[in-house]
């Protein structure tokens, strides 16, 4: 079991990246101990507990402001997973590897996405240095049946899209980058 | 310089896409182990580094299209904010790896690269 929830929104201020969690885990519905089977969202607070996102780290944010930031953050996300379509993946994973949001078709690979995201960005960042091209803005990989974008969302988490149309990376590599714009406001 | 022709041939393949392209900066063909065959890099790069991270990005590109179900890899590019770097197969052997500037046309470097890859698989 994760730690300690927050009793309530209305006249608490919560430690960013704990109430971020458990807004988030409420709104997928995993809040009630269903775990990851719970629909085709899955949302986890692992990745912001293991970020370093302590109280200190990060100061206070009143319940107002963070259940705004989150509605237009998780809209940013629904938006681009229905460009995506239904057999289209989208992951916001944190740099150290963990799920912060993943909608995939298949959840048993949720976490190995969550890892590969992170594996190939932190990779791409040391070819990126070794080789003078400044920072990482996105990798893409192009497949016989679709392909993987990988963006920067903020300075913490990366968000990797996949999509069944190869042909139509270049409209998705617009529209993720949207939405990275509208992560970066919250992340 | 080797005397093998088909060597020669290789190397020749490799300088003349680096200097006939526009914006093509280096490219380096190494083996899928991470060992470098040719390279034709900017000054101060050291290629067995960049060659067994070419390598790396294409085994990791692989397995993330496999994770993923999206079939076999074509290619796989990273914009820096000073350039790209584009990664793809040249044959069951060897990688093909092009460093461009942050001006270049992507879709003819991927063009040129894929015919170059395409060169070099059959020399190879």
């Amino acid at each position: 079991m994760r730690g300690k929830q927050p009793a309530c929104f209305k006249d608490a201020t919560e430690p960013a990246p704990r109430a971020l969690a458990y807004r988030l885990r409420q709104a997928s519905g995993l809040g009630q101990g269903s775990g990851s089977k719970g629909g085709p969202v899955e949302l986890a607070d692992r990745g912001l507990e293991g970020s370093g996102g302590r109280p200190k780290d990060r100061g206070r944010v009143s319940a107002l402001q963070l259940g705004l930031s989150l509605e237009k953050l998780e809209e940013a996300l629904v938006q681009l997973k229905e460009e995506v379509g239904p057999q289209g993946d989208v992951a916001l994973v944190t740099k150290d590897g963990f799920p912060l949001w993943i909608s995939t078709p298949d959840q048993g690979r949720a976490n190995r996405t969550a890892l590969l995201g992170f594996s190939l960005t932190a990779l791409a960042e040391r070819v990126l240095e070794e080789l003078s091209r400044g920072f990482w803005e996105y990798t893409v990989v192009t497949a016989a049946e679709g392909a993987v974008l990988l963006l920067r969302a903020g300075k913490e988490a990366v968000l990797l899209v996949a999509t069944d149309d190869p042909s139509g990376q270049e409209r998705l590599l617009e529209a993720s980058r949207g939405c990275t714009r509208a992560l970066v406001q919250f992340l | 310089m080797s005397t093998n022709p088909r060597h020669q041939q290789l190397e020749q393949l490799l300088k003349t896409f680096v200097s006939s392209t526009a914006e093509v900066q280096g490219a380096a063909l190494v083996t899928t182990d991470g060992l470098p065959l040719y390279t034709a890099l900017p000054a101060g790069s050291d290629e067995n580094r960049v060659a067994a991270m070419a390598a790396a990005l294409l085994a990791l590109g692989e397995r993330t299209l496999r994770e993923l179900q999206k079939g076999t890899m074509e290619q796989l590019y990273v914009k820096g904010s000073d350039g790209y770097i584009v990664v793809l197969r040249a044959g069951g052997d060897a990688v093909l790896e092009v460093i461009t500037s942050n001006q270049a046309k992507l879709g003819l470097v991927l063009l040129e690269a894929g015919r170059c890859a395409g060169e070099a698989a059959r020399l190879l």
